[in-house]
């Protein structure tokens, strides 16, 4: 890899000032993802900046630091007791040696697992190409998105958005001109050509925590994937999903897919066939046909969509047993 | 002694020239580090090579990196620990497991300069005054091993595991070296050993 100054910093703020005003830098959290990409040339930063030290006040229950270790949030007895999904999409990830140096806010913002993106040997339109390879007629792209963008059919690996996503988590960040706070679903974009990254994040602007709420719809959470491996793979679908029932019937739902489409994506269609609704094996069946009903896979991804529906199920009949 | 001098291996060689290659760039440009400012809350190392201290198997120990150094390269290439393998280079097989403060991590998959300070094990530093590590003897006495090149990775995470887990069931022992690749496929021997070790 290039060389590079590195940097630690003392808090988030000060690290996402100097980003700001640095031309060729990259933030570092765990580093499990970066160094990879940094080995294979993809990214070639003059500056890294590690928020490793930096110091972060999450003391209250359901704040997590986003340095916090993937470890260190699947043994947090609060996340597993009020926002299961978030708990097993910990606990599930990677694998023991990965977990305990990843971060959660590293996690979130990790790379595609794009074997052209991280190939620059390959047409990429992340990294600035006209072209997506894995959208050309020989490709290999079994594990791609099942919902391709009209651009990059990437799929977007992380395995905690989809879980903080459906808990309905609040992501903070901080930039020099000013902090803001998303809801966790507000955090991704389609792709776009010369864009790298795969979230709404300026220049200089970090993650500093992200807020589980402590409601009903988060304890009744949960995730389930499917990976080819059942040691260390990264899933090919994913499916966090959480339901507020109340009276006998679904009044708020979240359905969220992961590995299917470039960024994790939010089936409403299958959340608004929930709502109004009990969760019954009827509804049930007709919101993971409608979860994937606007899938059109590549030639050799169409078992996403097959083993995508059954997650979906499966996640729902789980919720419906939860108390 | 005459015999010593011509006993230079390849190692010696490379580890020679590594050292010819930081004094070539670093003294020119640590000169110029010194002069560049870090920005208000940060604090500036590198890109030369920074000196970075480490508890090392119970020993202090001092290497001089560039930031860019694993903390695997660093160990095998620096410090004369060659255990930990470097197989896949990329936290996908296990190979390089090490400790770092007592917990398993990747170290091809680490910076160096991110141990500065902490508390690192590698599988030299297990076996205690000569006596080998409960795992270590195990691995022995169940022909857990085939190859070897997974072993003292395997190693390391299974002696992890018995440390905070030790009574784990099989399917906690499958869990606890998900990250641990053999290609031999000795899993079955592997699962008897740490049987056998938490007894």
């Amino acid at each position: 890899m290039k060389n590079f100054a590195y940097y630690t910093a003392e808090s988030v703020p000060a690290a996402a000032r100097a980003l700001a005003g640095m031309k060729n830098a990259v933030a570092k959290g765990g580093g499990t993802d970066l160094l990879a990409l940094l080995k294979d040339r993809v990214l070639e930063p003059d500056e890294v900046v590690s928020l490793k030290g930096a110091k972060i006040d999450a003391k209250v229950a359901g704040v997590i630091a986003a340095t916090t270790t993937l470890a260190e949030l699947a043994a947090d007895p609060w996340i597993k007791k009020h926002a299961p999904a978030v708990h097993v999409a910990a606990d599930e990830a990677a694998t023991p040696q990965i977990r305990n140096v990843a971060t959660v806010g590293g996690n979130l913002c990790q790379s595609t697992r794009c074997w052209y993106y991280r190939n620059k040997n390959f047409a990429c339109s992340k990294r600035g190409d006209d072209a997506c390879a894995a959208l050309t007629a020989r490709s290999q792209h079994r594990y791609h998105a099942v919902f391709p963008h009209v651009a990059c059919a990437s799929a977007h690996a992380s395995n905690l958005a989809p879980a903080l996503i459906a808990v309905a988590a609040t992501v903070h960040c901080v930039h020099p001109d000013g902090d803001r706070a998303l809801d966790a679903g507000l955090l991704y974009q389609d792709p776009a050509k010369g864009r790298v990254q795969d979230t709404i994040l300026r220049p200089g602007e970090l993650i500093e925590r992200i807020t589980v709420p402590d409601s009903p719809l988060a304890r009744r959470s949960t995730y389930v994937e499917f990976r080819e491996r059942e040691s260390f793979d990264f899933s090919a679908v994913s499916v966090a999903a959480a339901v507020h029932i109340d009276g006998g019937k679904v009044i708020d739902a979240r359905i969220v897919l992961g590995a299917v489409a470039p960024k994790p994506l939010r089936a409403t269609a299958a959340e608004q066939a929930l709502v109004g609704q009990p969760l019954n094996a009827a509804t049930i069946e007709k919101a993971a046909a409608a979860a994937f009903a606007d899938a059109r896979p590549l030639s050799d991804n169409k078992y996403k969509v097959v083993i995508g529906r059954r997650l979906v199920m499966r996640a729902l009949a789980g919720l419906k047993e939860m108390r | 002694m005459a015999d010593d001098k011509i006993r230079v291996s390849r190692r010696d060689i490379l580890r020679g020239a590594g050292a010819a290659a930081i004094l070539g760039t670093a003294l020119p440009a640590s000169a110029k580090e010194a002069a560049a400012k870090a920005p208000a809350g940060l604090t500036r190392h590198g890109p030369g090579a920074v000196p970075v201290s480490i508890g090392l198997n119970g020993k202090a120990a001092k290497v001089m990196v560039e930031p860019r150094v694993t903390l695997l390269d660093a160990l095998r290439d620096r410090l004369d620990l060659t255990g930990a393998k470097r197989i896949c280079d990329r936290g996908a097989c296990g190979g390089c497991t090490v400790w770092v403060n007592g917990k398993t991590v990747n170290s091809c998959t680490m910076l160096a300069i991110d141990a500065a300070g902490a508390d690192v094990r590698t599988v030299e530093g297990l076996a205690q005054n000569g006596k080998l590590h409960a795992v270590q003897a195990a691995f022995v006495e169940h022909d857990a091993l085939q190859c070897g090149f997974c072993t003292s990775g395997m190693v390391m995470s299974c002696a992890a595991l018995l440390k905070n887990n030790p009574k784990p069931t099989l399917d906690e022992i499958k869990a606890g070296i998900a990250g641990n690749l053999c290609r031999c496929g000795t899993y079955g021997h592997i699962f008897n050993a740490v049987q056998e070790a938490s007894r």
